[in-house]
């Protein structure tokens, strides 16, 4: 035993140096992938486990002014093994300013590079420590094994929430979608399942229930969007098709036949309509609240004819409209961003808690921004409405779903642009000042880690907790029977 | 001795035409359980498989993973035939009945049954060689403890293999531990082995799928091999069966054995269905046109209908659809693939090769995608082949890169993966992306219009070229089609299918444009007339005239537009 024991360390200690002779010393910085160079990651996110492709080995010297922290090395193929203690701790020396990287790899002739070092700039702000989304093939009509899930970015920890193989009837499997919290609180949230155990299912705390929230010829419960403080939720309804591109490069996109805007009043299963957002003059979509839940903000489109032939003239714009939370009646429509000026699409916005900021998508056409290349994050300045530069998280390639941290520090987007099909998940630090600053790709474990996962993420939503209720128990949730709900024309 | 020498042969004879059964025979069916499989080292799928008690998929996976070289795909096939066999010849030995050790031969036919007749032919074998173990191990281990902890062990394994079936082994194994042991404790392992049966199948009803006992399969094969082996622990306890067979009692056993072994060779016609579909779609792969075109002549599977849509392709692809397409009973819902039978129906290689070769990779795309989608696992293996190569196509290159790496992670793929990466710095797309500004879609919920499509992409290769012409012919769209043939083609015209649309288009003031046809096609056009406005002879007779023309688009239109005449 002792011998073993003996052999196992020797083993470890064998594997854990690396001996790196007469280096070819190389005057640019290396070429590693995921890119981290230069940008800005908050102070509790997990080790950035990176590469330098085509390479045998890789090692990186961790510096903070001018000493090596602690040195890391790995294989070229799945990157560096970080020593997740080691990464803490410079993460908390370095908080409010940068730290270095000094990369060497060694090729498969057995020579060693050596690269001119590149910053990482750590915020003082932390980051919401849980980011859920849904994983889902980049498909066309099928549904595939899929599901929500949990992740704890601080680590490398990645929960269920629930998937639909447990949801499997014969011949047929369930879809699980629109996954959302209540202020960055995991003790509430919601989802609907569709196909297999349809309804909406609500958890708070230990009270939980489902729901079906569909109205007779208007529609049902789609996009949602808690209010902070009121026991309501805005809710779109859409009726989604796929369309496929014959010749374009984006392959395939969606559109709305109908959507529409209601208000869930969730403490009385009563749903609260209003006529001005119900019917075919307008498409409105994507609701969401302002922090003080005054305002609800949603994207309206112009009804230009029947579609899918029209949806490339479809434009949606920015409106807001005020909410009184005691009566639940929603006020004067005004336009925020009008889409008749910049003439293209924002179907998606996200208000930052602060108060200050919109962001939203801005695409050619549509209400589908993950299907258009030229899609891009901005910003709006809400005290003058004026915008705001954040061109530095986009990139030729599609970035769409969005989300704020709570401390309105950190976006989280979904975006294509690693493989152009498979959306991953990066954060963009936006300082105090509103500038925007580099964003970086959701680390994992491996460096190819993404590269490997056929699927794609999918509406990413912070919450400052983890979920207590397991996929098995939310399965049988899903499995009770839903109740109905009543209807209140305004 | 002797008994010996024919068991050895018989062994030998099992092996040779089991093997050369899948391997000559059936390669095909081979190559398309490989195509259909996925397997890879990642976590995502182990988690998957083993939180939700696929394991035994996984691991028939794996296996399949090797079926990619056929000649392996049927060793891997044999090897639980023939481990069946010794297992139960040694029980049979222990339980003294050494005069029925041939009988063990009847446990490996039924095998061998299951393995031609049951579409998850692996798993299924798996499962039995799993549940006859653990049996085994009940009669050869004299050891209670260590017994009661293997087997149990066993029965927890098996509960993350292969779902209910644990119930099938939790029953086997606790009849085999009533019958045998001389223990009294027995009945604690009994007990247990009902709790794990139990516990397993209220987690497996109450945590997994909604409704588990529609999904439960027990092959006729699984019940029939296990209840041979408990029938053989029964017999044990109730009389001593070693006794010695006459010369020709063991004569009728050895030809009843030969006899049950040739049984299993008996054509499946499903079986034989699933294999001609996938030679043609692996000559199809391979770009063996003459291939494709000689197994649909020689095919002796359903209506030839069916796979015409094969047949026509290979026509496009040789250049001769519009000289012989009419030589076929086609019509509109035998041209394209949408057509093919529901086997080998949507998303299918013939699909996808289609599409591709029309230039409409944003389709082919959509077809190999859904292929891999719906193949009720992670992905598959010709999904992903098929993928990288329209993305080499497409000139995609970050695409390829990220569906080779993860065919790199599927441990067969080492040829595949090296040959197209060697592509990728010089690979030009064959059929470069339309630089389309137009808005043009295909719905979810209905075929494309293919000829509007391609009209606007203005392909220009012979394929197209033909497809687009002879759809419009086919859909009785006449005016397009000659509009069209005016726009492609000069005015001579040497394929007889569009001879033929010509001359009746110029005799109905449609076509006005010069051009000339072989008088061959004139003469027939004259002759075809005529005896269309002879009004001396009665119907059946200008049919029965009219039959020397049923190869013409003539007939055909006649046929299917004749209000029109």
């Amino acid at each position: 035993m002792k011998i073993v024991n003996f052999l196992l360390i020797v083993i470890f200690l064998f594997s854990a140096c690396v001996k790196i002779e007469n280096p070819v010393i190389q005057n640019v910085q290396p070429d590693i992938y995921p890119d981290y160079k230069s940008v800005t990651v908050p102070r509790n996110i997990a080790p950035l486990t990176f590469t330098v492709k085509g390479t045998k080995t890789v090692v990186a010297d961790f510096i903070i002014g001018g000493n090596v922290e602690f040195r890391a090395i790995g294989k070229g193929e799945k990157g560096l093994e970080i020593s997740e203690k080691k990464w803490r701790s410079l993460l908390d020396k370095s908080a409010g300013r940068n730290f270095s990287v000094k990369v060497f790899v060694q090729n498969f002739e057995n020579e060693w590079i050596e690269y001119k070092p590149f910053e990482i700039k750590v915020a003082k702000e932390t980051i919401d420590a849980y980011v859920s989304y849904r994983l889902i093939k980049p498909g066309y009509e099928q549904l595939d094994r899929m599901g929500l899930y949990q992740r704890n970015i601080t680590t490398f920890d990645e929960k269920p929430i629930i998937e639909n193989s447990q949801l499997e009837a014969k011949d047929n499997y369930g879809c699980v979608n629109c996954h959302s919290y209540r202020n960055y609180n995991a003790d509430t949230m919601m989802y609907h399942g569709r196909f297999v155990d349809a309804g909406t299912v609500f958890v708070k705390g230990n009270d939980t229930k489902k729901v079906n929230i569909t109205i007779k010829d208007v529609g049902k419960a789609s996009y949602p969007y808690w209010h902070p403080t009121a026991p309501y939720i805005a809710f779109s309804m859409n009726e989604t098709r796929q369309i496929f591109h014959v010749f374009d490069k984006s392959r395939i996109t969606a559109f709305d036949n109908t959507s529409d805007l209601m208000i869930y009043d969730f403490a009385n299963d009563e749903v609260i309509l209003d006529d001005r957002f119900i019917g075919e003059e307008y498409y409105e979509t994507f609701p969401a609240w302002s922090p003080d839940g005054d305002m609800l903000y949603f994207s309206r489109a112009d009804y230009c004819g029947s579609l899918p032939e029209n949806n490339d003239k479809l434009r949606y714009g920015i409106y807001r409209a005020s909410f009184d939370g005691e009566t639940a009646k929603l006020g004067e429509v005004e336009c925020v961003v009008d889409e008749h000026l910049t003439n293209k699409s924002q179907p998606f916005a996200r208000v930052s808690p602060d108060g200050k900021y919109l962001s939203y998508t801005e695409c050619g056409y549509g209400t589908f921004p993950m299907s258009q290349n030229d899609s891009d994050l901005k910003m709006i300045d809400l005290q003058t409405l004026s915008p705001i530069d954040i061109d530095v998280v986009n990139s030729d390639e599609v970035e769409g779903y969005h989300a704020w941290s709570s401390n309105a520090r950190w976006l989280v987007f979904g975006s294509r642009r690693l493989d152009g099909m498979y959306a991953r998940l990066f954060f963009a630090y936006i300082d105090e000042n509103g500038v925007a600053h580099k964003p970086f790709l959701m680390p994992q474990k491996t460096a190819d880690f993404d590269v490997l996962r056929m699927k794609a993420y999918n509406v990413p939503e912070f919450s400052k907790n983890e979920l207590l209720i397991s996929n098995y128990q939310m399965k049988r949730i899903q499995a009770t029977e839903a109740e109905s709900i009543n209807v209140k024309y305004q | 001795m002797k008994k010996r020498i024919v068991e050895f042969l018989f062994l030998g004879i099992l092996i040779v035409c089991h093997f050369v059964f899948w391997q000559t025979m059936h390669y095909g069916y081979l190559n398309y359980a490989y195509a259909n499989a996925y397997f890879d080292t990642s976590f995502d799928l182990f988690r998957n498989a083993f939180v939700y008690c696929h394991m035994m998929q996984y691991v028939e996976n794996f296996l399949l993973a090797f079926f990619r070289w056929s000649w392996l795909g049927s060793f891997i096939l044999l090897l639980p035939v023939v481990a069946v066999y010794f297992i139960v010849r040694d029980i049979f030995k222990r339980l003294n009945f050494e005069a029925f050790k041939m009988f063990a031969f009847f446990s490996a036919v039924v095998m061998m049954i299951s393995q031609h007749f049951v579409h998850f032919f692996l798993q299924k074998s798996l499962v039995v060689l799993f549940i006859i173990t653990a049996i085994y191990f009940h009669i050869v281990l004299k050891d209670r403890r260590f017994r009661f902890f293997l087997c149990l062990g066993l029965a927890v394994v098996f509960l993350f293999l292969s779902k209910l079936e644990i119930a099938v082994l939790a029953v086997s194994c606790l009849t085999t531990e009533m019958l045998l042991s001389k223990d009294k404790q027995r009945y604690v392992l009994s007990v247990l082995y009902l709790c794990v049966a139990v516990v397993s199948f209220v987690f497996y009803v109450i945590e997994i799928p909604k409704v588990p006992l529609f999904r439960v399969e027990m092959p006729i094969q699984i019940i029939l091999q296990i209840s041979f082996v408990l029938l053989l622990v029964v017999l044990s306890k109730i009389r001593n069966l070693n006794v010695a067979f006459g010369k020709k009692t063991l004569l009728l056993l050895y030809a009843f054995i030969l006899v049950s072994m040739g049984l299993t060779f008996v054509p499946n016609r499903k079986l034989e269905e699933k294999e001609f579909y996938a030679r043609l779609d692996m000559a199809l792969l391979n770009d063996d046109i003459d291939e494709v075109l000689a197994l649909a002549k020689n095919a002796k599977i359903g209506d030839a209908d069916d796979w015409y849509p094969y047949t026509f392709y290979a026509l496009a692809k040789k250049g001769q659809l519009a000289q012989s397409l009419f030589q076929y009973k086609v019509d509109v819902s035998n041209f394209l693939p949408e057509a093919l039978p529901t086997f080998a129906n949507k998303y299918s290689v013939l699909s996808i090769c289609f599409y591709k070769n029309l230039g409409l990779l944003n389709e082919a795309m959509h077809q190999a995608f859904q292929m891999g989608i719906s193949c009720e696992r992670e992905d598959n293996f010709r999904s992903l082949c098929l993928l990288v190569d329209l993305n080499i196509a497409r000139g995609d290159y970050r695409l390829v890169e990220k569906f080779l790496a993860k065919l790199e992670q599927t441990l067969v793929h080492t040829d595949f993966v090296r040959s197209r990466r060697a592509m990728i710095p010089t690979a030009k797309s064959e059929f470069a992306e339309v630089d389309f500004s137009e808005y043009l879609y295909i719905n979810k919920d209905q075929f494309m219009n293919i000829s509007y499509a391609l009209f606007l992409a203005k392909n220009d290769s012979q394929f197209v070229k033909d497809y687009f012409l002879c759809s419009l012919l086919l859909t009785g769209e006449y005016d397009v089609f000659c509009n069209s043939y005016k726009e492609l083609y000069t005015a001579d015209c040497r394929k007889r299918v569009y001879a033929e649309a010509l001359v009746m288009a110029r005799d109905m003031g449609i076509f006005t444009t010069d051009f000339s046809v072989s008088a061959k096609v004139e003469q027939d056009w004259y002759v075809f007339k005529s005896i269309l406005s002879n009004q001396m002879i009665s119907r059946q007779e200008k049919e029965k005239r009219l039959l020397a023309f049923r190869n013409t688009w003539w007939h055909y239109y006649l046929q299917e537009y004749e209000h029109l005449f």
